[in-house]
């Protein structure tokens, strides 16, 4: 058996160069949370790794032309810590604090979660319900994806083999936004979401402006759900309302039964995670 | 192309300059290569926490860090921590209160509490839980862990002991 060659690229240039070369026959490693996992496991057996934590520039939360934009290699806990993502996207930063232990959120990266592209991933609803857009760079130039539709099944994303995840951006959200992220696992820590959900409301005087509602674990990829979106919009946001829209959004997923869970507890608390997560915009309305 | 790694970096406040394989794990590196056998591999896979280590001021699982990423880091180990003589007030305390039963868990624990109180001098008992959620102990039930970083906590919260 080969072994397997370790590149590690100093520069951008460099690391597309390599992906250009290598294509399908390596992997891209970042924090390494995951993909040291899934080659120790024989899960993915790569003949070459391409280390890209030197790539400094990919590194990094900015405020540029009205978008917030977070890096590839930033750090859960960077995420975590940050002033400007706690002022204009906190249901991200409440997010990656889910995500694994400390330990892990102090090498796992942002772009990891995207590349690796679970639809239990705890950054992607949120990213959803932001209406990001994913930034992929190759040799050829730069596209920008909109993060749903940048999956495609369990694992799965548009992505190219020439082209590496740089980073995500966002438009900020302002004081008057309410949101919420929800996630139940099979602990209170350390744990792969069961279900998850994100949601965020944008309100004129009473009424429900705009809504973005998605959904992780439930489905092959994270999903936006406008039919139970549309339910709120253009009313005031009343406790009938969100169980209408939380048992809606129970019956437009589509679970699976595997090792974490099975489909009748997913749809479940599908219904119970929305319900609690537009309750508390409620309650955050009331104090 | 790779296949051997020269890596530089600082353990224990040492500098150590060592070739190895760059798929090696820094956990493999502290306990195969210089003998730090305190760092425990138990899951090598990120889940349990007994390989964790303090490199440049944060807490990481080594199994999962590839040497070539621990290049000019600042790592800091369980043998690090104990001073020559004695032991760290995190080690007393965890001794008096029980909190040590195999002893497995118990320098991953230590590696977690002390980064805890470095950077939060009075956690919550909640701040605890999360700073310690990364480390599994299969023996104690936790609330003896939970009850020695308490106390250390409050010694050192008082002046009376050095973190």
């Amino acid at each position: 058996m080969r072994q397997m060659q370790y590149l590690r690229p100093t520069s951008l240039p460099e690391t597309l160069e390599l992906l250009g070369t290598w294509g399908e026959r390596a992997k891209i490693l970042a924090g390494g949370t995951d993909l040291l996992i899934a080659i120790r496991r024989k899960i993915k057996e790569p003949e070459a790794i391409i280390d890209i934590s030197l790539l400094k520039e990919l590194d990094g939360i900015c405020r540029q032309d009205g978008y917030i934009q977070i890096g590839a290699l930033t750090t859960h806990s960077h995420i975590c810590q940050s002033t400007q993502i706690a002022e204009c996207a906190p249901l991200l930063a409440q997010a990656c604090r889910g995500v694994g232990s400390l330990q892990i959120r102090n090498r796992g990266t942002l772009g990891g979660n995207l590349g690796n592209a679970s639809p239990a991933g705890d950054t992607i609803p949120p990213l959803y319900t932001l209406e990001s857009e994913v930034r992929l760079l190759s040799s050829s130039g730069e596209r920008w994806v909109p993060v749903n539709a940048f999956f495609t099944a369990p694992g799965k994303t548009v992505k190219r083999l020439d082209e590496l995840i740089a980073g995500v951006r966002f438009r900020p959200l302002e004081k008057s936004v309410k949101c919420f992220t929800k996630k139940i696992g099979q602990r209170r820590a350390v744990t792969i979401a069961k279900v998850s959900a994100a949601g965020v409301l944008f309100f004129e005087g009473k009424l429900v402006h705009d809504c973005r509602i998605a959904l992780g674990a439930v489905a092959p990829t994270v999903i936006r759900l406008p039919a139970a979106e549309k339910t709120l919009l253009g009313k005031p946001l009343t406790p009938e309302r969100i169980d209408e829209a939380a048992t809606l959004a129970s019956e437009l997923c589509s679970p699976i039964t595997d090792i974490r869970s099975n489909v009748e507890y997913r749809c479940t608390m599908t219904r119970v995670l929305v319900s609690r997560g537009l309750k508390s915009i409620l309650e955050e309305m009331a104090s | 192309m790779v296949d051997e790694y020269q890596v530089h970096l600082h353990i224990n406040g040492k500098q150590v300059e060592m070739t190895v394989s760059p798929l090696t794990s820094l956990a493999q590196l502290l306990r195969e290569n210089l003998g730090l056998t305190g760092t425990k591999v138990s899951c090598n896979e990120g889940e349990c926490g007994s390989c964790t280590v303090i490199m440049n001021g944060e807490v990481v699982d080594s199994c999962l860090v590839p040497v070539p990423q621990a290049e000019g880091a600042d790592v800091w180990t369980i043998e690090g921590i104990t001073p020559p003589k004695g032991l760290h007030p995190l080690q007393e305390a965890f001794l008096n209160e029980g909190a040590v039963q195999c002893g497995y868990c118990t320098p991953g624990f230590i590696m977690s509490a002390v980064s805890l109180l470095r950077h939060n001098s009075d956690p919550t008992e909640d701040e605890i839980k999360e700073a310690i959620a990364g480390n599994i102990c299969r023996c104690t039930g936790y609330q003896k862990i939970i009850r020695a970083i308490q106390n250390c906590a409050e010694a050192a919260h008082k002046g009376e002991v050095l973190i």
